[in-house]
C-alpha cells in the first residue's frame, strides 16, 4: 500500500525545519505547504516549539570553578614543558655521570661522596612524593584541576 | 543559559588566531552548553562540573590538531557523553535519571507575559522529559544545544537517517502534548 503524499511530507517537516533536506525534497515540501493548510499549521507549530526549546534556560555552571578551569589552560602548556625539561635533564645528567664514572674510574673523594649523598637524598624524596601522589590519584576528586 | 549563539562556536585556523586565543574563545562560547549537557546526563552539579573539566582538559591537550571547522564541538560533546556514561555505569545509574534533577529557570520575559511564559516553559520541559531517552537526547542536542544532524550523528554514533527519524518522532510527540498550549 502506497503512502499518501500528505503523510510523506509530514515526515519531512522536521528536517525541513532544520534545513537538512536535499534541494529536491525541500522544493517538494515547500510546494505542498503552499496548498495544504493542515501541514502548514503543523510546520508552524514545530517551528514555535523549536523556538520555545531554544529559549529554555537551565542552570548556569558554577562561575568560580569555570574561572579556575580557564586558568588551568594557561599554566598547562608551560608546566608540561617544564616537566619535560626536568626529566630530560635528569636522564642526560645520569647518563653522562655513568659514562664518566666508567671511563675514569677512581675511588671517590670525601667531597664527592657527601655531594652524592645529598643528591641521592633529594632524588629519593622526590620519588617518594611521586609514588604517594600516584597512589592518591584515583581517590582525588580535584585531580583534574590544575592549581 | 539559552541556546542562542551556540552555532557560532566554530574554530578559526590557528594561523589566523593564536592557538591559545582560539581555544579560550571556544571555551567561552561552549562552556555553558557543555556543562548543561553534562548536567542533563548525570544530574549532579559537582559531577557535571568534573566531567566538563575533564573533557576540556582532554580537548586542550589535542588542540593543536583540530579536525576541521565545527569538529571540536562534536568532539567535546562526544567526550562529555562517554565520560558521563562511564560515570553512570560506575554508579549503576541509568542516564535518564539525570534529568529529574535538572531545574528549569523562568525564561526572561516582560512582567506581563512572565507567568504565561513560565507555564509554557514548564509544560514544554515536562513534554520533553516524558520522551524516551534516545529521542530526548537528540531533541535537546538539536534544538537546545544547536548541533546539526552530522554533529549529532557523530556524537551519538548514529546514521544521519536515524537522527532525522528520531527527531521527527520526538517532535511529533512533543507537539501532540503541547497542542493546546500553542493555539
Amino acid at each position: 500500500m502506497t503512502r499518501q503524499p500528505h503523510e510523506e511530507i509530514r515526515e519531512l517537516l522536521s528536517a525541513y525545519l532544520d534545513r537538512e533536506l536535499t534541494q529536491a525534497e525541500e522544493q517538494r515540501v515547500r510546494i505542498h505547504l503552499e496548498d495544504c493548510e493542515e501541514c502548514r499549521r503543523a510546520f508552524e507549530e514545530l517551528a514555535r516549539l523549536q523556538e520555545l526549546t531554544r529559549s529554555l534556560e537551565f542552570e548556569e555552571p558554577p562561575e568560580a570553578k569555570m574561572k579556575e578551569l580557564e586558568k588551568s589552560f594557561v599554566v598547562q602548556a608551560p608546566r608540561r614543558l617544564g616537566w619535560l625539561f626536568i626529566v630530560a635533564g635528569l636522564v642526560a645528567w645520569i647518563l653522562y655521570g655513568a659514562v664518566t664514572w666508567i671511563r675514569h674510574w677512581r675511588p671517590p673523594t670525601v667531597e664527592e661522596l657527601i655531594a652524592s649523598a645529598v643528591v641521592i637524598g633529594f632524588l629519593m624524596l622526590l620519588l617518594s612524593v611521586v609514588i604517594e601522589r600516584l597512589r592518591q590519584l584515583p581517590h582525588d576528586k580535584y585531580r583534574r584541576i590544575e592549581k | 543559559m539559552t541556546a542562542t549563539g551556540f552555532m557560532e562556536a566554530t574554530v578559526t585556523s590557528p594561523a589566523a588566531e593564536g592557538e591559545g586565543a582560539a581555544f579560550a574563545r571556544f571555551f567561552e562560547q561552549t562552556r555553558r552548553k557543555a556543562y548543561g549537557f553534562a548536567l542533563h546526563l548525570v544530574g549532579d552539579r559537582e559531577e557535571a562540573m568534573d566531567i566538563t573539566q575533564e573533557a576540556y582538559l582532554r580537548l586542550h591537550r589535542s588542540w593543536r590538531e583540530p579536525a576541521g571547522e565545527g569538529e571540536p564541538v562534536a568532539w567535546l560533546y562526544t567526550v562529555i557523553r562517554n565520560l558521563a556514561i562511564d560515570h553512570l555505569r560506575r554508579r549503576r545509574r541509568r542516564p535518564e535519571d539525570g534529568l529529574d534533577h535538572v531545574h528549569l529557570r523562568c525564561p526572561s520575559a516582560g512582567p506581563h507575559a512572565a507567568a504565561e511564559q513560565k507555564e509554557l516553559a514548564a509544560r514544554l520541559w515536562e513534554a520533553i522529559a516524558n520522551l524516551p531517552p534516545e529521542q530526548r537526547e537528540i531533541l535537546l542536542l538539536r534544538d537546545w544545544h544547536g548541533l546539526d544532524y552530522a554533529q549529532i550523528a557523530q556524537v551519538l554514533g548514529l546514521s544521519m537517517g536515524t537522527v532525522s527519524s528520531r527527531l521527527h518522532h520526538a517532535r511529533e510527540k512533543v507537539r501532540e502534548q503541547m497542542r493546546r498550549f500553542l493555539g
